[in-house]
């Protein structure tokens, strides 16, 4: 079906109106002389809408005769009546292949570079160090060769891995970085980064200031990067030894834990704003002096409404404000409904405001170990309070340059700076 | 030889040499697909055409089409294809 609806296009069909009584007649007549006819459809009593090969149409000139039907070309279709009616608009054919011409022959520059991938090298190093290779806007396509470029900036740009290269009109750059190893020599304690009770300690390196169990302070020194040498014991006689301190990155587990509170309160009797779902709005046009109301009432015609107002001015243009502005008043009806709730609806609520607290508290991803509420002495009747409170077993430890002053040494020690250990 | 003798000549030789009727005995073939299309191979001309019947005449006799808008999609001496919402196919002796 598509091959002969093809063919008919690249042969040129039409579309005849078949006038007559009998219309039958002439199709009968056509299938007989071997004429082909297709998409026959009936427009009404006398019309007939037909399709026949452009060459065959002679012949049926002579078959609507016999029929006694009258025929009219409708509309020429395919492709050699198109060429035909394109000779006559030769320039309209010239621009388009002109057209396509200027397309392909500016498809075969490089109009824009681009870098992906990167993160601490910077992109604008990377374009000029492809530029350096060849690759910048501007060039022919088919004189950079994508891999030379890349070979390129692998040796030119240390910190780049790998290097991916497409050259197109819209180049693209893939920079994959090399991943440095984090160093982690210098000495560095390991300090507390909330308050809480120490569960379990585990020193990879470095002495440890505090036990199991201990409280510590956000800030505290948990595990330090300060080792002494153990206290021998004096023997007389001994030559005093060396009693210097060497200095390591600290490094170790610190799970601590830790306590959130957070209070939370509901009244048993209170009035409750509710939206009717009525809402009015009022757009007006304010001038300095005028205010002119376009739609809606002049006033908001509930007797409780909260109110939502948007403004929008005309942009500044230069120099020239324009002193007018639409405004969009948005009123909505609101209820006032006193709301009795029994000792334990209130307790719940209460609940729910503290647990909603705690989860905007709580870092993210932290398992709860324990859960817990209590209640708050009211003074007040109506009104009851909780405390919700929350345990959770953290990591808690981060790790801190040696400071050159440690104020919060546990052991008083004398105090030591970087800079001594650089001497040692 | 008379006709009916040879039609039935035509027939047996078509069953026990499980032969194609249609093209043995000069049946029409008539193909449904649908609600949309009816498709009338070894037909014999159009008798009417209107968007609402095609009459068909074939070897049997004539074959009537009801249905809207209907359009003979293409007409070739051994092929009907006729298009739209059908209705009724009728086999009329």
């Amino acid at each position: 079906m598509v091959l002969r609806s093809f063919w008919a296009y690249m042969l040129g069909y039409l579309i005849l109106v078949v006038r007559g009584e009998h219309p039958e007649r002439f199709i009968n007549l056509a299938l007989t002389r071997g004429v082909l006819l297709w998409d026959l459809v009936r427009v009404d009593n006398e019309v007939l809408l037909v399709k026949v090969d452009a060459r065959s149409f002679r012949s049926l000139r002579h078959i609507a005769r016999r029929a006694r039907c009258r025929i009219r070309i409708r509309s020429k279709r395919g492709l050699p009546f198109l060429i035909h009616r394109l000779r006559r608009r030769q320039m309209l054919v010239g621009g388009g292949v002109l057209f396509c011409l200027l397309v392909y022959f500016l498809c075969s520059f490089v109009w824009t570079v681009n870098v992906v991938g990167t993160r601490r090298v910077s992109p604008a190093l990377v374009k000029r160090m492809a530029a350096a290779a060849g690759l910048r806007p501007g060039v022919m396509r088919y004189q950079v060769s994508g891999r030379d470029v890349a070979d390129y900036l692998m040796q030119q740009i240390p910190g780049v891995a790998f290097a991916e290269v497409d050259v197109r009109v819209r180049s693209r750059i893939k920079i994959v970085e090399r991943v440095v190893p984090k160093k982690e020599n210098a000495p560095c304690d390991i300090i507390a980064k909330k308050d809480g009770m120490i569960e379990n300690l585990l020193v990879l390196s470095g002495s440890p200031r505090v036990k199991e169990g201990d409280i510590v302070k956000r800030g505290d020194v948990v595990i330090s990067g300060a080792i002494r040498p153990p206290v021998p014991e004096a023997k007389p006689g001994d030559a005093p030894r060396s009693s210097e301190i060497r200095y390591v990155a600290a490094k170790g587990i610190v799970r601590a834990r830790i306590w959130y509170r957070c209070y939370g309160e509901a009244l048993r009797s209170e009035l409750e704003e509710l939206r009717t779902g009525r809402v009015t709005k009022i757009v007006c046009i304010k001038t300095d002096q005028k205010e002119i109301i376009i739609k809606g009432p002049r006033k908001i015609p509930y007797q409780f409404y909260k109110l939502r107002v948007r403004r929008m001015k005309i942009p500044k243009w230069r120099d020239i404000t324009f002193p007018v502005e639409f405004v969009t008043i948005e009123g909505e009806e609101i209820r006032r409904v006193r709301v009795h709730r029994s000792y334990d609806e209130a307790l719940r609520l209460a609940a729910q405001h503290a647990g909603r607290k705690m989860a905007q508290r709580l870092p993210p991803g932290v398992p709860v170990a324990r859960r817990y509420l209590k209640l708050v002495d009211a003074c007040d009747a109506n009104l009851v309070r909780v405390v919700l409170t929350v345990e959770t077993v953290e990591d808690i430890g981060i790790s801190r340059k040696l400071q050159p002053k440690q104020g919060r040494d546990v052991n008083n020690q004398p105090e030591q700076t970087v800079e001594e250990i650089d001497r040692g | 030889m008379p006709r009916e003798s040879k039609k039935r000549l035509e027939y047996l030789l078509a069953h026990y040499l499980e032969l194609p009727k249609d093209l043995v005995l000069d049946l029409p073939r008539v193909t449904i697909i649908g609600d949309m299309q009816v498709f009338v191979e070894n037909h014999r001309g159009i008798i009417e055409y209107t968007p609402e019947r095609v009459r068909v005449s074939t070897s049997l006799g004539e074959l009537y089409i009801e249905g809207t808008g209907l359009a003979l999609r293409n007409i070739f001496p051994e092929e009907i294809g006729v298009d739209g919402k059908i209705r009724a196919v009728t086999l009329l002796e």
